[in-house]
């Protein structure tokens, strides 16, 4: 797979994930605003149309995105859901994280910290569909366990970081909208530090 | 701060140019990190609906950026002249309803409204449109 540069203002560098051909990692670098999001958009969507259903974007070296730039991703993760696919964003900076969280949508993506926290969110996901396909005949009864364990949702905490009051839907891994310090909330409630 | 104003053409390969100026004013004026995004993606927001929407990209037209600081007020004030639009008047959006209909485009009037602390907008002569972008400082 070779690299995509895009208006000189964006390189997209593909990397094939283990054996699976249909699983990349896709390094971005630049920016993403109206100039380049159409371009972006229509090589990520030839990739998936190609083939390609699971999608980790490495947005480390991502340093804006605009509103265009958020539509792109919403397009590509209602594309990989008909083709039950998946995709994980992580390594966002400060500033990008930011953009997605102030328009509310934090909640839409699967957002990682580091390539190992994306895969496995991803593998989750994908198993996730699995059990669904197959009409839940083990997952059944580890699904009703889940929702179980859940069921104390929402939960309200105190961020350990900086002490603000929080509140969450679901157990998983979140930025502090106050501190920006990283939480865990599993699937018990118990709530830890994470940086 | 001093004040600062800059021209740009209509094209959207400028719009890193007018975040890159933007970004350094309000820095320049003391705003927070998290104050100059709010004001970047806002500005951006507008930049690209000037050059989408009211001159055209690559038109050879062009539109001015000023910057200036009127004590805890950050004001950024665009000039261009296009097609009148006040984007004032637009329907206001639902994020949820915006993203379970696959919207990709839409949001920026949504931000600009969201993230600044006032938007004024006046057509002069019949023929300028200048919208007027607020930031107060903490």
């Amino acid at each position: 797979m070779e690299e995509i540069n895009i208006k000189d203002s964006l390189k997209i560098t593909p990397m094939q994930i283990g054996q699976d051909t249909s699983t990349v990692q896709l390094i971005l670098n630049g920016y993403l605003d109206t100039y380049n999001s159409p371009e972006f958009q229509s090589h990520i969507v030839s990739m998936i149309n190609s083939g390609v259903r699971n999608i980790l974007f490495n947005c480390n070296g991502l340093n804006y995105i605009s509103s265009t730039g958020i539509g792109a991703f919403t397009s590509f993760l209602k594309l990989l859901k008909q083709k039950k696919g998946a995709m994980v964003l992580f390594g966002l900076q400060k500033k990008v994280y930011e953009v997605f969280q102030l328009l509310g949508f934090t909640k839409f993506f699967v957002i990682a910290e580091t390539f190992e926290d994306a895969l496995r969110e991803l593998n989750k996901v994908i198993s996730k569909k699995n059990l669904t396909a197959e009409k839940k005949p083990v997952g059944d009864q580890v699904e009703r366990k889940e929702e179980g364990k859940e069921s104390r949702f929402p939960v309200i905490f105190q961020c350990p970081h900086c002490g603000k009051k929080l509140k969450t839907p679901k157990p998983g891994k979140f930025r502090c909208a106050n501190c920006k310090g990283i939480i865990r909330v599993d699937s018990g409630g118990e709530v830890s530090k994470l940086s | 701060m001093e004040q600062d104003k800059i021209y740009l053409e209509a094209d959207l390969m400028n719009l890193s140019k007018a975040r890159d100026f933007i970004a350094r004013k309000a820095k320049e004026a003391g705003a927070s990190e998290s104050d100059i995004t709010k004001i970047e993606i806002s500005c951006d927001e507008w930049n690209a609906n000037i050059i989408e929407h009211s001159l055209g990209s690559s038109s050879g037209k062009g539109f001015t950026i000023e910057c200036r600081k009127e004590g805890n007020k950050f004001i950024v004030v665009y000039e261009h002249e296009g097609e009148r639009f006040n984007p004032i008047e637009q329907e206001i959006v639902d994020i949820d309803e915006h993203f379970s209909e696959s919207k990709e485009r839409g949001l920026g009037l949504f931000i600009m409204r969201e993230m600044m602390d006032e938007i004024h907008y006046e057509y002069i002569d019949n023929r300028i449109n200048r919208l007027t972008l607020v930031k107060y400082l903490k």
